[in-house]
């Protein structure tokens, strides 16, 4: 987003990137039902040519990133190691980053979560008209607007909603005035995903393949856009390139990068440079740059759990062709109604992720546990909950030498929640159980994907008005260097539970307005 | 070890289709057990002899094992096999969800049941294949 914001307003962009990309081509452009009754060579992207999407996490975790998305994850162990015992991070090399796998959930953050996140409100509004300007996305000015869309206005309507997400709809408007009471709102989950043709992609058409591709670049993704600006002569994109440290020489930015084909160091110059490469990779690389070793930096994350939940009156249906693998409704929780410190849970039906991954889930031999799943699966909800997040003393990342590791260094984390965390979490979730019940969707269990598996990361580089090393003045600029900006979620004093992408591309979007206004 | 994995594809395919399945499903079994290249134990190794030796038991070493704990490499096996069924096209409609009669959650109440007792017994089984001198 900041490169494309760059290249609006005329400047000369080079984009460094290790970009492995993966394999969607094969896909077929057919809906779910119709491949899987037809094409011979589905094994292909449904579990891998070497079956490597089998052994793939569980529902919660990591299963959406299925075979033609492992590009996403792939050589981040070996490039970007880490060390916890208590964290587990997704990293991507992966052309597009993060973005290849996630949820397209488009969230703004309110203004005192905002103000919270050390983000100044007035901007970010504008600049979350901006981004949804420039990416198109769905939503539904329903009651929960002020959660979800906030003072987006240019949207297209949200895609139909499956006969899961229907079923809770209906419940929620019979139980509406209780579940308020308790602090709970029920609305429609922003999407990037176009359900009108824009700008050249295509709207949605329910093929239920959101897990394996991307027709008609519906969705919205960062490599939609690094591909459109690769057509501009002003921007160059070099791939291969993990971006090691930087240096500020006679007015320029020296960029050291390892060539991942090559195996060897390049040097690129260039005025200024802005950082994106995620909250944890854009710390390894500040701390790196200034050889600090084993100093302590802030990390916040989303708490998240995922709860499977039954919606008995949906078991034993036929498959549904007009299915979404995406959150259609999310359920928030704003107890005071201050739109702060909310938590959020989203809502996904279950199809195309297959019967074989949550047949390995129940502790039954596999033939009457197909048998099961097959009959329960029309009924299967799974509810995402996150949780907003603050910096603490047991949270933090450093970077430690490491002669093993291919950059010689190997950044590690520790990340724990206090006791009135914990209570805190344990609390709300109860809630939510308890709110899932009234919309007759039964939660079987509480599954804790472990920390880290959120993919929300945050605070690295915190936002500072005092120029305190490894932070970041308001505009983004890393206090002690001239002209490197930092345009991931880094800045963030704080984490809403709301995902952070839509926020982080706004913010994006600003840092490198602000690099531009002091040219 | 093609030839013993393409037998284990045979059975393992058989018990979760009841019937003999496709030469694209053994082999594509064969070529996926083969990529992993898991070290398989002494006693798990014991325990896929055992299951290859009386193929009419895989049902309760597979119950056995589900309810030991951790996924064996025996399980696995039959994991990959399932989910490499699932991905060939003739046998789709034994995969994905059907409309039933409502006394259909008759018969799952069943299936769960039988699936208890085979557990209780097939875990009892697994302990005595895995610690038999």
């Amino acid at each position: 987003m900041a490169a494309q914001t760059l290249i609006e307003a005329g400047k000369s962009v080079v984009m460094l990137d290790v970009g492995n990309e993966g394999t969607t081509a094969e896909v077929p452009d057919k809906d779910f039902l119709s491949i899987r009754r037809q094409e011979k060579d589905q094994y292909r992207y449904f579990i891998g040519k070497d079956g490597e999407g089998i052994a793939g996490e569980s529902i919660g975790k990591g299963a959406q990133v299925t075979p033609p998305r492992m590009h996403m994850v792939s050589h981040s162990d070996e490039l970007s190691p880490i060390r916890s015992e208590n964290f587990s991070p997704v990293q991507s090399l992966g052309y597009g980053g993060l973005g290849i796998g996630w949820g397209l959930q488009c969230w703004t953050y309110s203004d005192s979560e905002l103000k919270e996140a050390g983000l100044n409100p007035q901007k970010m509004q504008a600049a979350y008209q901006t981004v949804a300007e420039r990416i198109g996305i769905s939503g539904t000015n329903d009651e929960a607007a002020h959660y979800t869309l906030g003072p987006v206005t240019n949207y297209q309507p949200s895609p139909d909603m499956d006969r899961n997400h229907q079923a809770i709809s209906k419940q929620y408007e019979g139980k509406k005035a209780g579940l308020k009471k308790k602090g709970f709102t029920l609305g429609r989950t922003p999407l990037a995903l176009l359900t009108e043709d824009f700008k050249g992609r295509k709207k949605y058409r329910y093929h239920d393949m959101d897990y394996y591709a991307n027709p008609g670049l519906s969705a919205w993704r960062p490599w939609v856009t690094v591909n459109e600006l690769r057509r501009n002569p002003h921007f160059i994109y070099i791939a291969n390139m993990l971006t090691l440290s930087f240096k500020e020489i006679n007015g320029m930015v020296e960029v050291t990068c390892f060539d991942t084909v090559k195996k060897v160091e390049v040097v690129h110059k260039a005025r200024k440079l802005i950082l994106a490469a995620s909250a944890l990779n854009s710390a390894r690389i500040v701390l790196r740059s200034r050889a600090a070793y084993d100093t302590k930096l802030p990390l916040l994350c989303n708490p998240y759990t995922y709860i499977p939940c039954l919606q008995p009156s949906l078991f034993g249906k036929g498959p549904e062709a007009h299915k979404l693998g995406y959150a259609q409704l999310s359920l928030f929780l704003d107890e005071d109604h201050s739109n702060f410190d909310v938590s959020v849970a989203s809502l996904y039906s279950y199809q195309s992720l297959m019967l074989f991954r949550i047949v390995q889930q129940a502790p039954l031999n596999f033939v009457d546990a197909k048998s099961i799943m097959r009959y329960l699966s029309t009924g299967l909800v799974i509810m995402g909950v996150h949780h907003p997040d603050r910096s603490s003393a047991k949270k933090y990342l450093s970077l430690t030498r490491d002669k093993a590791a291919v950059t010689g260094d190997v950044l590690t984390l520790e990340y724990s929640l206090n006791q009135k965390e914990k209570a805190e979490i344990k609390r709300r979730e109860n809630k939510f159980v308890k709110a899932m019940r009234q919309l007759r969707a039964y939660p079987l269990k509480r599954i804790d994907p472990g920390n880290g598996a959120s993919i929300h990361y945050a605070g690295t580089l915190p936002f500072s008005s005092s120029k305190k090393d490894f932070s970041l003045s308001p505009a983004g600029r890393l206090h002690g260097t001239r002209s490197v900006y930092v345009a991931d979620s880094s800045g963030f004093t704080y984490l809403p539970a709301r995902g952070l992408t839509f926020t982080l591309l706004a913010n994006a979007h600003l840092t490198a307005v602000e690099a531009l206004k002091h040219d | 070890m093609s030839k013993d994995l393409s037998i284990q594809a045979l059975i393992f395919g058989r018990y979760l289709l009841k019937k003999v399945p496709s030469k694209k499903s053994q082999d594509l079994y064969v070529h996926i057990i083969q990529a992993s290249d898991v070290a398989i134990t002494a006693k798990e190794l014991r325990l896929l002899s055992f299951t290859v030796r009386h193929p009419r038991l895989v049902g309760f070493i597979d119950s056995g094992l589900a309810i030991s704990g951790s996924m064996s490499e025996v399980r696995r096996r039959i994991y990959v096999m399932l989910a490499v069924l699932e991905c060939q096209p003739e046998y789709a409609d034994k995969f994905l969800a059907k409309d039933q009669p409502w006394w259909y959650v008759f018969y799952i109440l069943y299936v769960g049941l039988r699936s208890a007792i085979k557990a209780t017994l097939g875990f009892i089984l697994v302990k005595m294949v895995v610690s038999w001198p």
